[in-house]
């Protein structure tokens, strides 16, 4: 196995381009209307314990490859098919991502381009990012995330003009459910997809408790900024449009107008959402291939590349056929796949990983060393 | 190093914001809409679309408005149904303002919004207007006097809004949100077309009142001006009022100066009150042969107290007018309600109608002289 | 349209092994695997564009809201 690392602001890089990637386009805590600030302020506070029990299983793991830190936590077999549920979540995500990509381009502007098309391309970059690895795309997006952070704030800032704060009032009108229904969302897209980035546990983690101060940063850095993105287009819209539209951020930025000179920006929502789009969806290939490879039981991801990747240009078009639906599934309160996923999955590994790491320090106490 | 970097950023940027394009259809294949508009013609409807038709190239280019009209089943079918006629394919990204008839807007405006809010390639920063005691096709056939089509003469008024209160400019996405938001009613400004030197000249001015998503009656331009008073949106314009000066009658112009407006729901028990208050700054535009002295404090306090006096009854007039005769809430006074007081809201909402008509407010005006432009006293004619 | 999508995996697969520096045959032999199940993938949504996605756990879910009525 290649030894790869990333210095951890790289890593906390990606970890915010993986969150907002896809995102934050769609019209996420919709269900919570004008209160979905709200929602977000619950979904984070959720989510942080979480996030460190991924952290955590990162730090278990430390200093030693994926397989293997896999191997030493769960044994051979299970440890074989933990991976295998996981390179298949993350192959499918990327697929859906790869879908979201292609349907935005082709509902925005490219409406005659087939879809396949735009599908190919993505997935020629993405073979090449996924086989340059990890630290490669750490860079790549330790540079990009200044550039969508540039793009989207300017925007934002620009449409200020536009923000009438009263449509965030009267706060909880309709009760707590909503808030509840969009923190859920919000969990289960995109916030605890971080999950997937326990694959690359090793890599992210240069020094001990390091995962921490990759993920938490990043986690929250990103889920601040798509609160703030969420918010101002429901003050520019309002909260019935935010509600019924399928791209907000896309629709409240084609508001900007200064001075009738300054107006269609909305073309840069498009190259952000292609860059974070673009991360996201190597990152997920770059899990689904390692993790593969685990299962399968061999040290090098990079042979499996190819065809995974190649799998995701009819694979977005499989799992989600229409814009409706792939709105319906990226903005869905909750599915059972995905708390299996997030949450379930993640609390027992932690559980059975404490307990025997306990086993093993107790072990090592008890022998003296040198016998 | 950084600098490289800095450096690539702002080339990328600029390759992205600045070319200026759309997609990836050529320009010589397709024709501009500046403005288009629906006509109504029980079941079908009149799509009419005013076309920028290209003269010229380079620095020489110029556009000739070119109206083309076509009927069919829906909005949509009759918008691409134009392409046939137009022989080109059909660009909408920069139809500037979207007329709807009065007979349309009074069967149900939805069936013109929502296409428009659906359709990708049409923003919602265009301008809706109704056009008033004329079709459609006609506003796009007059001729306006300065200005080449009748959608850039349109949305050049539309722009001047900052300048007059005649009316009250409506966005699409604004008007949407009136329509679908609680305890608020939508206007949009109207369109007439007025004879001028033997010519037809389309102007913008009054509202059409909505209630749901019909038009239900008109407004003067005196009382839109009350409106956009009351909604916080005037910024400029001049009105004439018969100012009473030492036992004489003038008409005296006055010009909007500034404005700030306020509404507060009072409860008192079960009932249920608004206050308005109106603080106007006024400046004094002409005074038309009056003898008044705007240094004389006392003379200035009564002339703003005539003022305010009269808006007082106007604005009761008004609030006559909408919750009596339209029983329509386009000031937003459930609006401001559900804001603030949302558990009063709850309780009133489902029978806001009924309690709007009767809602009793309090009128509140103060005005003030603030601005008498170069000189405070009129020019003396002396033997 | 079927045999170019066939052909285009072909000649990606032949490429890119031909591309490998050494060749042990577990690796090979599980990168033609996935590549035809690929492209077997590819073939099925072309001539089916509407071919269902299986829900394992989905059927799982709506199994344990039968058995929770």
């Amino acid at each position: 196995m290649i030894n790869e690392s990333v210095p951890e602001r790289q890593g906390a890089a990606l970890v915010f381009l993986f969150i907002i990637g896809n995102s934050f386009v769609f019209g996420l805590a919709r269900w919570a209307g004008r209160d979905l600030w709200l929602s977000f302020l619950v979904a984070i506070v959720l989510a942080l314990p979480l996030i460190l029990v991924y952290g955590r299983l990162d730090t278990l793991m430390h200093g030693q490859s994926f397989s293997e830190g896999l191997h030493r936590l769960f044994g051979k077999w299970p440890s074989r098919l933990v991976a295998l549920i996981y390179s298949f979540y993350a192959w499918r995500l990327g697929c859906l991502v790869t879908g979201n990509i292609t349907n935005f381009v082709q509902a925005v502007s490219l409406p005659d381009t087939p879809q396949v098309v735009m599908a190919s391309a993505y997935a020629i970059l993405v073979l090449w990012a996924v086989k340059e690895g990890i630290e490669v795309l750490a860079r790549f997006s330790s540079v990009m995330v200044i550039f969508v952070l540039l793009i989207l704030l300017t925007a934002l800032a620009l449409a200020t003009t536009e923000v009438d704060l009263q449509e965030f009032f009267p706060i909880l009108y309709d009760g707590f459910w909503p808030v509840f229904q969009g923190a859920f969302q919000l969990l289960d897209f995109p916030f605890l997809e971080t999950v997937l980035l326990v694959g690359l546990a090793n890599a992210l983690t240069t020094k001990k408790n390091s995962a921490y101060k990759v993920l938490i940063p990043g986690f929250l850095l990103a889920a601040f900024f798509l609160m703030l993105v969420a918010s101002a287009s429901v003050a520019i819209l309002g909260e019935e449009m935010y509600k019924i539209t399928f791209f907000p951020v896309f629709l409240a930025i084609a508001r900007i107008d200064i001075a009738l000179f300054l107006t269609r920006l909305e073309v840069v929502v498009g190259v952000t959402f292609a860059i974070g789009g673009f991360l996201k969806i190597s990152v997920c290939l770059l899990v689904a291939s390692k993790n593969l490879a685990h299962a399968l039981g061999f040290p090098d991801y990079r042979f499996l590349v190819t065809p995974l990747v190649l799998s995701i240009i009819p694979g977005s078009q499989w799992f989600a056929k229409s814009v409706m639906e792939m709105n319906l599934g990226a903005t869905k309160i909750a599915a059972f796949t995905d708390v299996m996923v997030q949450i379930v999955l993640p609390m027992i590994f932690w559980g059975v990983a404490e307990i025997r790491m306990s086993r093993v320090r107790k072990n090592k106490a008890g022998k003296p060393s040198g016998i | 190093m950084k600098k490289g970097l800095a450096r690539i950023f702002l080339l990328c940027t600029m390759t992205i914001v600045t070319t200026g394009c759309w997609d990836y259809t050529e320009i010589e294949l397709r024709d501009l809409v500046m403005g288009a508009g629906v006509d109504a013609e029980d079941p079908k409807v009149i799509v009419i679309t005013e076309m920028a038709k290209s003269i010229g190239v380079g620095q020489e280019a110029e556009f000739e408005p070119v109206v083309l009209t076509t009927d069919a089943r829906s909005l949509t079918s009759g918008a691409h149904n134009l392409a046939n006629p137009a022989g080109m394919e059909i660009f909408w990204a920069h139809a500037q303002v979207f007329l709807v008839s009065e007979e349309v807007a009074r069967s149900s405006i939805l069936q013109v919004l929502e296409p428009i809010v659906r359709a990708r390639d049409l923003r919602s920063t265009m301008y809706l207007l109704v056009t008033k005691d004329c079709t459609v096709e006609e506003v796009f056939k007059s001729k306006p006097p300065l200005v080449d089509g009748v959608s850039r003469h349109l949305a050049s008024v539309i722009r001047l809004s900052d300048v007059t209160t005649d009316f009250i400019p409506q966005q699409v996405w604004r008007f949407i949100g009136d329509l679908s938001s609680p305890g608020i009613s939508g206007t949009l400004p109207g369109v007439e077309l007025v004879h001028e030197g033997g010519a037809l000249l389309p102007v913008v001015r009054g509202a059409a009142v909505f209630k749901l998503d019909r038009l239900i009656g008109w407004l003067s331009k005196e009382e839109t001006q009350i409106l956009a008073l009351l909604k916080g949106e005037s910024e400029g314009g001049f009105f004439v009022m018969d100012t009473e000066v030492k036992g004489n009658t003038f008409p005296i112009t006055y010009e909007f100066r500034g404005s700030q407006f306020q509404t507060k729901p009072s409860v008192d028990g079960e009932n249920l009150r608004m206050k308005v208050s109106l603080s106007l700054q006024l400046g004094v535009a002409g005074v038309k042969g009056a003898d008044v002295d705007f240094s004389d404090l006392a003379v200035v306090n009564d002339i703003e107290g005539q003022v305010s006096r009269s808006f007082t009854r106007r604005i009761r007039d008004f609030l006559g007018l909408i919750q009596e005769d339209y029983n329509s809430d386009i000031v937003g006074f459930g609006q401001l309600l559900w804001r603030q007081e949302p558990a009063i809201w709850r309780k009133v909402e489902s029978d806001w109608d009924a309690v709007f008509r009767d809602l009793p407010v309090d009128v509140d005006v103060d005005c003030r002289i603030s601005f008498t432009g170069f000189h405070a006293q009129p020019i003396k004619v002396r033997n | 349209m079927l045999i170019v999508i066939v052909l285009g995996y072909v000649v990606v697969g032949g490429v890119e092994l031909f591309l490998w520096k050494e060749r042990p045959w577990q690796e090979v032999l599980v990168y033609l695997l996935l590549l035809s199940a690929t492209a077997t993938f590819s073939v099925l949504l072309t001539i089916d564009a509407q071919l269902p996605v299986p829900e394992p756990l989905g059927t799982l879910w709506n199994w344990l809201q039968k058995l929770w009525q």
